[in-house]
């Protein structure tokens, strides 16, 4: 595959896509995002990483994906407004994708639609606020930073369920 | 007799007789962790057992969690490289490397000569002094208490070569952008060839040890085994993916520093259990002998070590992703850059935790005590791990 036979086989689907210095980049409408990644699993068989980068009006999540038999990178792009982040979840296409988007999900708050276990994976049940946001306020007044007494009930519920 | 053919002595158990139907069912939830020795750090566990097996497996993280990738968006470019010593604190070079890489890509800067060869010794001594460090801790967690003083007494000889490069024993604050921060001191080739000799020698005791172990054997072999395509598919890399006969290797499919120059082999194991990872570490550290051996010539050429740079570092706007083989796996480093002396973003990949996160996975259908072997086997650091 090329970054040509990319922009036309999914031209519906993409918004930009381009090459530099080996690199492709992809950016993609939030609704097209599982079709387009659905489509691409197949070749970009290794989920290298999965990240966000708040931009200010946007949260932009980057998909980082690698095919093992053709050594191609792959960078999808796509915004999310920041009061409204909802995505779609890929993690029944890469299992790897699922604790990254646990971390996008704790620290910049999108909220992975259809995800299996969606809690927060680095900070603790009960913390306030998504602390990679560059609008978040660890020094604001009214912080509270006491660890609440932990209940251990998500876990609980997640054994219980799959019983 | 042949050490396929070992089993352990059969003995006559009495015999339980229950009433049908009961006990059948009934599970136990077990909690390991935060701090538990063989969780080798502040890692928690929740187990959902029936009986001895374990069915389900929940890993808690983030008891470790320090925010540095908020914390650098605060901090200038070179503030940033002694937090990144404290990510996996048992690999700081490999970890300060990624970092200044993805820096440098951002920069357009190369480095000389003889600093990337320098640059990629110091690496592979991490990688020897790393997997010392993890062969000794899991064969102490499979209760083999003997490798684990051999191992350390050689370690011991890495890391005071990493203190006459730069004055500290566990976190570097070696690598700078375009170079290292200071030359090698006079007589240090030729300690490090010293040391290369004895610790080929000293691979096979260990060796002798552990491979042919009948006990070691049995708790490594058909235990916590992943295919290649779930390993793929869970994004795990390092031992941990070769170890299921995939031959990923960001220093052949990325080649950085002095790597494209140097003849070295991908190791791999089909088996994807906790013997064939361990297999793969160990030949890993003969290769890693290799590559340092190779370097050495060309640190006999004097020259410069790191590229000229102005004192504040003020990378163009843009972005860019740089990954290295780090021992636990495919370490990436991406930063954005606004032009300004700090990152807008800086983001961490780290291997332990894409490879902890298959651990649930590896360990369902095994025993209790095994889940100690396979974590053992997949070689977390919590610092990499919380971040």
């Amino acid at each position: 595959m090329t970054v040509e036979q990319l922009r036309t086989q999914y031209a519906a689907l993409l918004k930009h896509a381009d090459e530099r210095d080996g690199l492709w980049t992809v950016d993609v409408e939030a609704a097209h995002l599982r079709a387009l990644l659905t489509a691409l699993a197949a070749h970009f068989d290794y989920p290298e990483d999965l990240t966000c980068v708040d931009e200010g009006d946007a949260l932009r999540v980057l998909y980082r994906l690698y095919a093992t038999a053709s050594g191609q990178v792959l960078h999808v792009n796509v915004r999310v407004p920041r009061d409204d982040a909802q995505l779609p979840t890929v993690s029944d296409l890469w299992r790897g994708y699922e604790w990254h988007e646990r971390e996008v999900f704790d620290l910049f708050g999108v909220v992975f639609t259809e995800h299996p276990d969606l809690r927060r994976i680095l900070t603790w049940e009960g913390f306030q606020g998504h602390p990679l946001r560059k609008d978040f306020q660890p020094d604001a007044d009214d912080a509270d930073w006491r660890i609440p007494e932990q209940t251990d009930q998500d876990i609980m519920d997640l054994l219980q369920r799959d019983a | 007799m042949p050490l396929r053919d070992f089993r352990l002595p059969e003995f006559d158990a009495p015999e339980v007789i229950l009433p049908p139907g009961e006990l059948e069912h009934e599970t136990t939830i077990v909690n390991m962790g935060p701090q538990h020795p063989s969780t080798h750090g502040v890692l928690r566990l929740v187990l959902k057992l029936d009986g001895e097996t374990v069915l389900r497996l929940v890993p808690v993280i983030g008891y470790l969690h320090r925010g540095k990738e908020k914390l650098a968006e605060q901090r200038t470019y070179t503030m940033i490289i002694p937090y990144t010593d404290r990510l996996d604190y048992l690999a700081s070079m490999y970890m300060n490397l990624g970092y200044v890489r993805a820096v440098e890509q951002l920069l357009g800067i190369e480095t000389p000569e003889r600093g990337k060869y320098l640059r990629t010794a110091v690496a592979e001594l991490q990688r020897l002094a790393s997997h010392l460090l993890w062969l000794g801790s899991f064969a102490l967690d499979l209760g083999a208490t003997t490798v684990f003083l051999y191992t350390f007494r050689e370690r011991e000889i890495v890391v005071d070569l990493f203190e006459k490069l730069c004055g500290a024993r566990l976190t570097y604050n070696y690598m700078r952008f375009g170079g290292v921060a200071a030359d090698c001191p006079p007589g240090w080739v030729d300690e490090v060839r010293d040391y290369l000799d004895l610790q080929q020698a000293r691979l096979a005791e260990y060796e002798a040890i552990l491979t042919d172990n009948p006990v070691f054997r049995v708790r490594t072999e058909g235990i916590g085994i992943i295919s290649a395509q779930e390993a793929l598919n869970y994004g795990l890399s390092g031992p941990t993916l070769r170890g299921s006969g995939v031959a990923f290797d960001v220093r052949k499919a990325d080649p950085y520093d002095a790597y494209g120059e140097l003849d070295f082999n991908v190791i791999t194991a089909q088996e994807g259990d906790c013997f064939a990872r361990y297999r793969v570490r160990m030949d890993e550290m003969r290769e890693s002998l290799n590559i340092v051996r190779q370097c050495l010539p060309r640190l006999q050429v004097p020259g410069e070590v790191s590229a000229k740079l102005p004192r504040v570092i003020k990378p163009p706007a843009g972005e860019a992703y740089a990954r290295v083989e780090a021992p636990r796996g495919d370490f990436g480093v991406f930063v954005v850059s606004d032009g300004s002396a700090s990152p807008v973003r800086l983001r961490f990949r780290s291997p332990s935790f894409a490879n902890l996160s298959a651990l649930d996975h590896m360990c369902r259908g095994m025993k209790l005590a095994d889940v100690v072997a396979i974590l053992g086997s997949i070689d977390i650091v919590l610092g990499e791990v919380d971040r």
